[in-house]
């Protein structure tokens, strides 16, 4: 770091500033003119600022720290075919292609935008967005039942959108005619384009107010800050190598375990995770490629380090993650890979936690729900004649720390999103939700306890409707620390109107007639510890409020 | 005589502000609050400020109260034992909350617990549709069985949240008329009488936030009035509205949860009453304490109003001022990072420790310590003087965390410390004014607070805003705004429809319906009152609104439509002219003229200012040996040039090297652009 000599400890932190507050703000203004319930409910949705050469200086996350790993490839995508150079004043290129990097499942639209001062691209803006259709097998783009990227939508490589500001007809004509929702795939375009502008405006402010040259010298800065916090944080874990595996229920496709391994390798300041021992890659969709364990590896670093650490390229420049080519965490094309963010990503930071317990045991908490369970509802509105896609994802228990119980029905680590009011979704879907709480008894037992799952229950009020289902730890439930007991896993099962019942699998695409009634239960978060040592006041809260059974807590805490 | 008072009562001091009218004058004064009881402060200073100007309790004409009574109750946890009555299969509403986490990235923190536990949040079989229609009426053997519960719980107060009330309040009101007859003694709130909005998390968990306040502030306030009672006052008592406006105090122990986040209020009003009084109508109002500093914006002489906000992680989903919070205040902490950035906050020094240069067990340097450091604070300018500050602890504070580790001199860190806390504020104005697309050549500042008028200067010239107002008072603004305020009401209703002219034309009538819940809410019907309506609008689909203005009687259709687009494009520099608009939400607010208090005008003084004192202090990394004013001195008219620091009892302002500085006719002080002297 040859600048650092010069570099204005006062500027560095008001630049840094500056950089965030400009892409938290182009995030916020891309949740806020949004139209798909994915962004502007569950703001599944991030904004970057970047140097010219693609390096992330800023990133803000609202709703799901994936992409901090994701984005850099995106970039990288799209200036492999367009350098900024050749980026015009209010030209916007859009990719949603995986492979070989890019973002992390073709919802997942992102777009890239050069900003420039006096003719000089100064930045660029980067967004990603989960939008509610991409095309293919089934309504949200996310299906089950499918062995490649083909049947899962619409494959769109770095294009160039917007052109002076100006749309590009053709292209978009291309899209609505593969997506099922094209009036909010439009408009969610649009609210990416309103990131781009609110982007443009803040660094073009900061350029003013400065100048190019100590923009583009404060922007390395920013990144060398970054990388000695980083730095400085890994080194105060011990030194060591820490190992742990998970399982995967199964794939959607073949009904077989699949290995999740990791090997974290900690020396000095530098941090290596290595995912070797990893099942290959799968028939079901639930392949990644590498910039998603990035993701989850910077998530876990920000977690159990510090988690107000900068979000920006140099804080991973002491971290090297590693997967080989045809496993489960970087698979070949045309693999199908659109459940790995909801399913495959979260229990690599169960697997991550579990070997970073082996280091700094104080700083982990035992597996949480592991999974984001899906639900997607699509078909036809009988009150408007068009087609409509309820999409949301569920939170269950999470997992004790060593002084503190899990939470009750959260969001854990890769998912921080909100979710659909009640009220909302009666009102904008033709479903009616008959039960919306906790599943008492459904915690890791543990001296402190694990949080409990889930349950909602949704009638059907349209006609026949195509439901996915995306979910886990049926199987392999969310374990414990220090102790055997594990947490109630997944289950989901139908009811129709004639009092039949039947049971879902975790992964599935289902098919639901009118009046049926869909109830997802998700799991809940492991324990920490013996139950027979839990206070008792803490147990008899439990068993007062209803989340604990006196049976169960006879039987397994003793009381 | 007829005077007016404004009590604004804080964490540390009870500040009121006497507005005599005859003499038009304004008198501050200042006592410490009585935390255990917040009434004694008031009392005892109302009787100190009578005997010190000569007044008669039966001259006092109307009391204002800013109470932070139900503010306490929330953060401490000291509410009353609350039961929840809700539609069955939804009682972890409140538990679940909106699924998601407070911070994203750390596994400790924990999100609020809900203010009912699980046992005493109870599931009625009843249900209402999300058009109205009421698909299962209340089973009201069950209804009985759940109120011999409440009975035996020995519950206080009880909220009643069903979904879709705000739709069909039919069953709310039912069970709370049946509530009320069988618990006379329990306080009973209904969801949609506290929010008109969907979305049932947020409803119900404000309903329930009233209900567990209520009781505790009936007793306050009923403690207030009789104490005001022993000492002879008998004037109305209003309390002030998180909306910036203020209401009975008969209201405001039954709509508690709308004083929750009253606290910056008045600073707020103070500075709408100064932008419709100034030459220029847009201001922003800047308040600077000890351990925040919250901004808002008057544009076009009216505050900007929100809707949802939270306090101690829950949600209150009533209207409200629009006010940005940032955490940089005098008692911010700076420090280095890991990575060698000087830092300032969020973690605040607060009063106790408090700053290094408090000698209080303080240590770690604060943006206190480094004004004193560069001279713009006096170790004699706290409190006038009454307050022992040291200068030797601030610099040894600074050196050691602060210039040591980044080889910068003491000056230089304390002037970095100055820059980065300034760039926290100018970021925090930024969020509500570029960003918004409003453009800030057409501001003014109005810096306040104990700290505001220290970094304003510097604030203004950093955002290019060209000119500076420092009221008369600045650490006793928001006792000042108190008597800037009306009687205000609002009322906000969920009303989604595609946007035609047919819904457009029933328009009228709604409104008329908001207006007259909003005129019975403020008993004062034969007042002249003021109506303000707004709509929410967005394109069919998306979720969040814009507010365009509507002019009952005499917006069009057009108009409304046209306006939309413009505020979209403002907003997100585009508009979707082909596609559907829709209504999201009806809004009106009525004001009652209170005959608000002007700012009172200044006499002009014959001679020109005198410096009292001269010391060094640091602008810009130099130092200038600078002339010191007091600001008592001033007269109206008065005019210098910078470099200057001008003290007064509760605030230092410090003016720039070659910085313009007059005092207007209200004796404010006007700070203009720094200009090269030529």
């Amino acid at each position: 770091m040859t600048m650092n000599s010069t570099v204005d400890p006062i500027t560095l932190e008001i630049m840094r500033s500056r950089f965030q507050s400009a892409a938290e703000e182009a995030c916020a203004a891309l949740v806020r003119a949004s139209y798909s319930t994915n962004i502007k409910d569950r703001r599944d949705c991030s904004a970057a600022i970047a140097t010219p050469d693609g390096q992330v200086v800023a990133q803000a996350e609202v709703g799901t720290p994936l992409h901090l790993g994701i984005m850099p490839g995106v970039i990288r995508a799209v200036l492999a075919e367009f350098p900024a150079e050749s980026m015009e004043p209010g030209d916007m290129y859009i990719t949603n292609l995986p492979y070989p990097e890019g973002p992390g499942h073709l919802p997942d639209l992102s777009m890239v935008s050069a900003i420039y001062h006096e003719g000089q691209p100064i930045a660029l803006a980067a967004s990603t967005a989960h939008h509610v259709d991409m095309g293919g097998y089934a309504p949200g783009s996310m299906p089950f039942g499918v062995t490649e990227i083909y049947q899962e939508g619409l494959q769109i490589p770095p294009t160039r959108i917007f052109h002076r500001g100006v749309i590009d007809q053709a292209i978009l004509n291309i899209i609505n005619q593969n997506v099922r929702t094209h009036g909010e795939v439009r408009g969610d375009l649009m609210a990416q384009f309103a990131a781009a502008n609110i982007a443009q405006r803040q660094v073009i402010d900061i350029v003013d107010r400065t100048s190019r040259n100590e923009v583009r010298f404060y922007s390395q800065a920013v990144l060398d800050h970054a990388e000695q916090c980083m730095r400085a944080g890994i080194a105060s874990l011990p030194d060591g190598t820490y190992a742990y595996e998970d399982w995967l229920d199964d794939d959607g496709v073949v009904n077989e375990p699949v290995k999740i391994a990791v090997t974290v390798t900690i020396t000095g300041d530098e941090l290596v995770a290595d995912f070797a021992g990893t099942s290959d890659q799968v028939l079901g969709p639930l392949n990644a490629r590498i910039s998603a364990a990035r993701s989850a590896t910077y998530y876990v670093c920000k977690a159990v380090i510090d988690p107000n650490l900068p979000t920006c390229a140099g804080a991973y420049r002491p971290i090297d993650v590693r997967a080989s080519e045809g496993s489960l965490l970087q698979a070949t094309y045309p693999a199908a890979i659109g459940n790995a963010n909801i399913i495959t990503d979260q229990r690599v930071v169960d697997a991550m936690l579990g070997a970073f317990y082996q280091a700094v045991p104080d700083r982990v908490c035992a597996a949480c729900s592991g999974e984001m369970n899906l639900v997607n509802i699509g078909g036809i509105d009988p009150r408007s004649g068009d087609y409509y896609n309820y999409v949301e994802t569920y939170g269950g228990g999470q997992g004790a720390m060593h002084d503190r119980d899990g939470q009750d029905g959260i969001h854990t680590h890769l998912t921080n999103t909100r979710n659909a009011p009640v009220e909302v979704i009666e009102r904008t879907y033709p479903l009616e939700v008959l039960r919306y709480g906790l599943i008492p008894d459904s915690e890791g037992a543990g001296k402190f306890r694990g949080g409990c799952g889930m349950v909602r229950q949704l009638r059907c009020l349209g006609d026949r409707v195509t439901v996915t289902i995306g979910s886990d730890r049926r199987r392999f439930t969310p374990w414990g620390i220090e102790t055997d007991h594990r947490a109630r896993g997944a289950h989901c099962h139908v009811t129709s109107p004639n009092g039949q019942v039947r049971e879902l699998p975790t992964k599935v695409v289902a098919v639901l007639e009118k009046g049926d009634v869909l109830c997802v239960e998700t799991p809940g978060g492991g324990g920490w510890g013996n139950p027979r040592e839990r206070e008792r006041e803490a147990i008899d809260q439990d068993v007062r409020e209803g989340l604990i059974s006196a049976d169960r807590a006879a039987a397994v805490y003793g009381a | 005589m007829s005077l007016r008072i404004g009590i604004d009562t804080g964490g540390t001091f009870t500040d009121l502000v006497v507005y005599d009218e005859p003499d038009d004058r304004l008198i501050f004064h200042k006592v410490p609050s009585t935390p255990d009881d917040p009434a004694r402060a008031i009392v005892d200073g109302i009787v100190q400020l009578i005997d010190r100007c000569g007044y008669a309790s039966r001259d006092i004409e109307l009391l204002v109260h800013g109470t932070t009574v139900a503010t306490n109750t929330v953060l401490q946890r000291a509410g009353a034992k609350v039961a929840l009555i809700t539609t069955a299969g939804f009682r972890d509403a409140l538990h679940i909350q909106r699924q998601d986490r407070p911070a994203m990235y750390d596994l400790r923190t924990r999100r609020a617990e809900p203010l009912v536990p699980r046992d005493l949040r109870y599931e009625l079989t009843q249900r209402t549709l999300f058009d109205g229609t009421q698909r299962t009426p209340v089973d009201r053997g069950e209804l009985d069985r759940v109120i011999i519960e409440l009975r035996d719980h020995g519950v206080e107060a009880v909220a009643i949240g069903f979904l879709h009330s705000y739709a069909n309040p039919s069953d709310e009101d039912l069970v709370g008329q049946v509530l009320a007859e069988s618990l006379p003694e329990v306080t009973v709130c209904q969801s949609h009488e506290t929010v008109g909005e969907h979305g049932e998390y947020e409803r119900f968990s404000t309903c329930v936030m009233n209900a567990y306040v209520q009781p505790v502030m009936q007793r306050y306030l009923t403690r207030l009035r009789q104490q005001l009672e022993s000492i002879e006052i008998d004037a109305p008592l209003f309390v002030m509205k998180s909306n910036g406006g203020v209401m009975s105090a008969t209201a405001g122990g039954q709509h508690c949860v709308e004083t929750i986040l009253s606290g910056p209020v008045g600073g707020v009003m103070a500075g709408q009453a100064m932008a419709r009084l100034h030459t220029r109508s847009n201001l922003i109002a800047a308040d600077m304490g000890g351990t925040s500093f919250d901004v808002a914006v008057i544009h076009e002489g009216t505050a900007s109003y929100a809707r949802n906000s939270e306090m101690s992680g829950l949600p209150i989903g009533v209207p409200m001022l629009d006010i940005h919070t940032a955490g940089a205040g005098g008692g911010s902490i700076a420090w280095v990072d890991a990575g060698n950035a000087l830092r300032v906050g969020p973690r605040s020094a607060g009063a106790a420790p408090g700053p290094a240069c408090y000698l209080r067990g303080g240590t770690e340097p604060t943006v206190t310590d480094a004004n004193l450091v560069l001279g713009r604070l006096a170790a004699t300018s706290l409190l006038g003087g009454d307050m022992r500050i040291d200068l030797d602890a601030a610099r040894r504070s600074i050196h050691d965390h602060l210039a040591r580790p980044l080889s910068l001199s003491v000056e230089q860190a304390a002037q970095g410390v100055i820059r980065v806390v300034n760039a926290t504020m100018t970021g925090a104005i930024r969020k509500l004014t570029i960003e918004r697309g409003l453009d800030l050549r057409d501001f003014t500042l109005c810096p306040f607070g104990g700290a505001g008028p220290l970094h304003g200067a510097d604030i203004a010239v950093e955002m290019g805003i060209d000119q500076t107002l420092i009221p008369l008072a600045p650490g006793v603004t928001s006792a000042v705004g108190l008597l800037m305020s009306n009687l205000r009401e609002d009322r906000v209703r969920t009303h989604v429809r595609l946007l035609d002219e047919h819904v457009f034309a029933e328009l009228e009538s709604l409104f008329r319906e908001l207006v007259d819940q909003a005129r019975q809410r403020l008993r004062f019907e034969s007042q002249q009152h003021s109506v303000r309506c707004v709509l929410g609008m967005r394109y069919v689909g998306q979720r969040y609104e814009l507010p365009v203005t509507f002019l009952n009687g005499s917006s069009d259709y057009d108009q409304v439509i046209s306006d939309f687009h413009a505020v979209h494009e403002r907003m997100y520099g585009y508009h979707r002219p082909d596609e559907p608009v829709e209504l999201t939400t009806a809004w009106v607010s009525v004001e009652v003229d209170l005959q608000v208090v002007r700012l009172p005008r200044s006499a002009a003084r014959s001679t020109e200012p005198e410096p009292r004192d001269h010391r060094a202090v640091v602008f810009g990394g130099n130092s200038y040996e600078t002339p010191v004013f007091d600001r008592d001195s001033f007269g109206a008219g008065a005019a210098l040039r910078g470099p200057a620091i001008v003290e007064q009892l509760d605030a230092t302002t410090a003016v720039l090297p070659n910085q313009m500085l007059r005092v207007d006719e209200h004796g404010q002080i006007v700070l203009g652009t720094v200009t090269t002297r030529g």
